[in-house]
């Protein structure tokens, strides 16, 4: 790629990857039109090769016109904390409440029908996804971001793991008709009172473990998307 | 080619100006832009070509522009086009130019005449 070096730098000074990799292509491709009219002018390729550049600009000011510009910049750059450290949280934490508000909008005669086994199934699975798998995807998401905008994995990994602990501590079972869950956190955090469940420290400390398994999985998913990637890129490149 | 562009300093506002007017009367990619600008201007303006692109991507992210991409001769090419937005933006813009420029003109035909 010509203007790899410009693309770092863009996307390290907080230029949002959209802008960049547009731009990118509408140079490389005002290149190829600059290049096609010097050699049409009859110039020698080599020097038609130079002009068409010299006539872009100089990566310099090819940089600095996109800098200038705050609106380019990305939010998430500037706000890394939020984005990367608050926002995984939040998405997590709000998910139930939207399942919740859209179950409510089904007719009433369905929500007073007693639960079967079915039913609790289907409950226990969308458990499953939400406390094992959703946390996994968020934090590649987040790892994702963070790395497409050259930001540091400092954010991603501290909202990823607040909610792999959140997420890995919980437990979802079922009995008879009925779901429960609990949380091996919860009371740790609350000491002074025992309604939220007892204190098991060997409950806290597998889900602790579960945590940092989901933290992992989260950065495998990262780096083999990374890989994909780059593997896409090269073979443009190439061809 | 560096030394044939113009003097920067003068350049501040004039390629949004010049965009917004010429991007009016029909849709154009980056290039054909440039181009379109230095024909309009007899090459009186020469830009570094490449600027062109921040100061699109900035009007579009105001909302004067618009963007859309279209497969031309197997490439596809990011055309642009002015909003109801930009052609506020262009005569607002327009009027203020017209207010320098004659402010400058004034100042500059003063100084000759006490010379």
């Amino acid at each position: 790629m010509r203007f790899e070096t410009l693309r770092e730098r863009l996307l390290r000074a907080g230029v949002a990857p959209r802008h960049v990799k547009r731009y990118l292509l509408e140079l490389q491709d005002h290149y190829e039109d600059a290049l096609r009219a010097e050699l049409a002018r009859g110039t020698a390729p080599p020097e038609a090769r130079e002009a068409a550049l010299a006539r872009l600009g100089t990566e310099e000011t090819l940089a600095r016109g996109m800098l200038e510009r705050r609106e380019l910049r990305s939010r998430a750059s500037r706000f890394p904390a939020l984005y990367f450290g608050a926002v995984p949280v939040v998405a997590w934490l709000a998910t139930p409440l939207v399942i919740v508000a859209a179950l409510s909008l089904l007719p009433e005669e369905s929500r007073r029908m007693k639960p079967d086994a079915a039913f609790i199934d289907a409950l226990l699975a969308l458990g499953f996804v939400y406390t094992r798998l959703l946390p996994v995807l968020l934090g590649a998401v987040a790892l994702h971001m963070a790395a497409a905008r050259r930001s540091r994995a400092l954010w991603p990994l501290i909202g990823a793991g607040a909610v792999d602990v959140l997420a890995g501590t919980l437990t979802i079972y079922s009995f008879p008709g009925q779901l429960g869950i609990t949380s091996w956190l919860l009371p740790w955090l609350l000491p002074f009172t025992n309604t939220l469940g007892p204190r098991d420290v060997t409950a806290l400390g597998e889900g602790l473990l579960r945590a940092a398994l989901l933290l992992g999985l989260s950065a495998l998913a990262h780096q083999l998307t990374r890989r994909l990637g780059s593997a896409d890129r090269s073979t443009l490149t190439a061809g | 080619m560096t030394a044939s562009k113009t003097n920067p300093a003068f350049m501040t506002g004039v390629p949004e100006i010049l965009i917004l007017r010429l991007l009016t009367d029909r849709e154009m990619y980056g290039y054909e832009l440039v181009q379109a600008i230095e024909a309009a201007t007899e090459e009186a303006i020469k830009l570094g070509e490449g600027v062109v692109y921040p100061v699109l991507h900035a009007l579009e992210a105001s909302g004067c522009l618009r963007s859309r991409r279209k497969p031309v001769n197997g490439r596809t090419r990011v055309y642009y086009t002015v909003t109801a937005a930009g052609k506020k933006r262009l005569a607002t813009v327009s009027r203020d130019w017209a207010r320098i420029t004659r402010a400058v003109s004034q100042v500059l035909e003063g100084a000759s005449h006490a010379v």
